[in-house]
């Protein structure tokens, strides 16, 4: 019974973190320049990095996406989705902490308005990231 | 069996949402002369199982006002958000935007946006005419350029004003014409604005209102 | 061997996405240079800007200006263009450089006001690259 149930957690998580990071890669991939524009408000990356990464990481968030859902090398995949996340979490946080507006600034710069989407966004990752550690721990016995 | 684990994993993410259809999430409008504001209504839905709390609605910028009677729907509510552009001070094509941020799981922060065609009658260019101190005394253009849509008439041919003198020449009968200020005097600085009468279609409009100084290159600028 | 399986899984996922990237790069008619294009001839970066002494106009709105501001700077947006026109023709000596700005790279006002003063008569308009950002980022 408990093996049945840690297998139906496994195969919920495993499609929903395969449809999650399938359309977020293929939402990305659409609009490279949208992309770029975001990469580079986080300051951290030179313009040809921000580049680069605009036409990666969309290619790479949907193979993993394909690797999770098809069972084909998902391990690798997994914790390549797993350290993307904490990248992407950690870029928030020293965005947050910098006081920088990483939306198009049409909206001005109030402080309760960042506050609040940058809180948002770090939650809703924190989300799918332990999401990811408990398809991680339940399919491969590991973390 | 993993045909109905994506059904259900499908089911999961859907039983759990709270979502926001919007009818129409943009609009645009084409303004008629001198028409002060336009209103939008942006109409939208619960379609989610849960209620949804829209927690913020931010303007663009301080032209628009948007109001909303009650900030909670419950499943199945329909809801709007009434707009209003304050066209007053602008020309052109105006495009702006409405953030609305709720409680949808699937798209927190919506953008609403509409674009206003704000009609041009008429362009003067420059509309700010300027001497320097001791300038050696002149003539300065602006041009006005009709468009052809518009019936526009000026209702001044010739004035004088402090060390100022000005005259409208037409240089292509009610398609462009010519603003010649002259300047009798550049040896102290002066300020003056002049508000040409129009009529546009018949009808009296908002003055043009053309800047003539004389200025002090050594004026070190302040703020007011 | 798990370790060892997570790397080779891992660079595989990498190469394969490299070289699909390059590939969508290659095959995207509108893709950007690797390269920033060198600053719009009206475009201006802080330590020049600082260099002309310029009278700086804050094209943001009047809340944000409100809020904070570059010392001495005068508001001119397209709200209030009519009230704020006259004010900074009259602040202008007719000689000194101008400076647009609004809140950061991304945002396009200090361009759109740069160009609508340009119309209006004023010369030697720039535009500040990284707007108010820029201003703060450098510990102004």
């Amino acid at each position: 019974m408990e093996i049945k149930r840690t297998l139906i957690i496994e195969q919920i998580l495993r499609f929903g973190l395969a449809l999650l990071f399938l359309w977020a890669g293929a939402a990305k991939i659409l609009s490279p320049p949208d992309f770029i524009q975001t990469i580079e408000s986080y300051q951290l990356i030179s313009y040809s990095f921000s580049v680069f990464f605009a036409y990666f990481i969309p290619i790479l968030e949907i193979l993993c996406g394909l690797s999770i859902l098809f069972n084909k090398i998902d391990l690798g995949a997994s914790m390549t989705l797993l350290l993307m996340m904490l990248f992407f979490i950690a870029a928030m946080l020293q965005a947050w902490i910098r006081g920088l507006d990483i939306t198009c600034g049409c909206f001005g710069k109030s402080s309760d308005q960042n506050h609040s989407q940058y809180l948002w966004w770090i939650i809703r990752d924190t989300v799918i990231l332990s999401a990811l550690v408990l398809f991680i721990k339940n399919r491969f016995k590991i973390i | 069996m993993k045909f109905k684990l994506l059904i259900l994993s499908l089911l999961t993410f859907t039983t759990l949402r709270a979502e926001l259809f919007w009818e129409n999430i943009f609009q645009n409008y084409k303004a008629g002369i001198n028409e002060p504001k336009v209103d939008f209504v942006y109409k939208f839905k619960n379609i989610g199982k849960t209620n949804i709390t829209i927690t913020k609605v931010q303007p663009s910028c301080d032209c628009t006002f948007a109001k909303i009677s009650k900030t909670t729907y419950k499943p199945n509510e329909s809801g709007e958000i009434s707009v209003s552009f304050d066209m007053s001070a602008r020309t052109g094509l105006q495009k702006k935007e409405i953030r609305v941020e709720s409680t949808d799981t699937k798209n927190p922060v919506i953008t609403l946006v509409f674009e206003v065609d704000i009609p041009q009658p008429f362009k003067i260019v420059p509309r700010l005419i300027f001497w320097t101190l001791g300038e050696k005394i002149s003539s300065k253009k602006s041009v006005i350029t009709i468009d052809k849509s518009y019936d526009v008439k000026f209702e001044l041919q010739e004035a004088s004003f402090h060390h100022f003198f000005i005259r409208l020449n037409e240089i292509k009968k009610d398609e462009i014409y010519e603003l010649e200020v002259k300047a009798t005097d550049t040896s102290h600085a002066d300020s003056i604005s002049v508000e040409i009468p129009i009529l546009i279609d018949d009808k009296p409009s908002k003055p043009a209102t053309i800047y003539i100084e004389i200025k002090d290159p050594k004026q070190s600028s302040s703020s007011p | 061997m798990e370790i060892k399986k997570i790397i080779f899984q891992s660079s595989l996922l990498f190469c394969i996405a490299l070289v699909l990237s390059l590939v969508h790069y290659k095959i995207d008619p509108h893709r950007p240079l690797l390269t920033r294009t060198p600053l719009l001839k009206e475009e201006i970066d802080l330590k020049e800007a600082l260099l002309l002494n310029p009278l700086w106009v804050d094209s943001r709105s009047d809340n944000d200006y409100f809020h904070g501001h570059i010392p001495h700077a005068l508001p001119l947006n397209e709200d209030h263009w009519e009230e704020q026109l006259p004010i900074i023709f009259n602040a202008w000596n007719g000689t000194q450089n101008i400076v647009v700005y609004c809140s950061s790279q991304s945002c396009h006002t200090s361009k759109v006001i740069a160009d609508q003063m340009r119309s209006a008569g004023f010369l030697n308009v720039y535009v500040l690259h990284g707007g108010w950002e820029s201003w703060k980022l450098n510990g102004r």
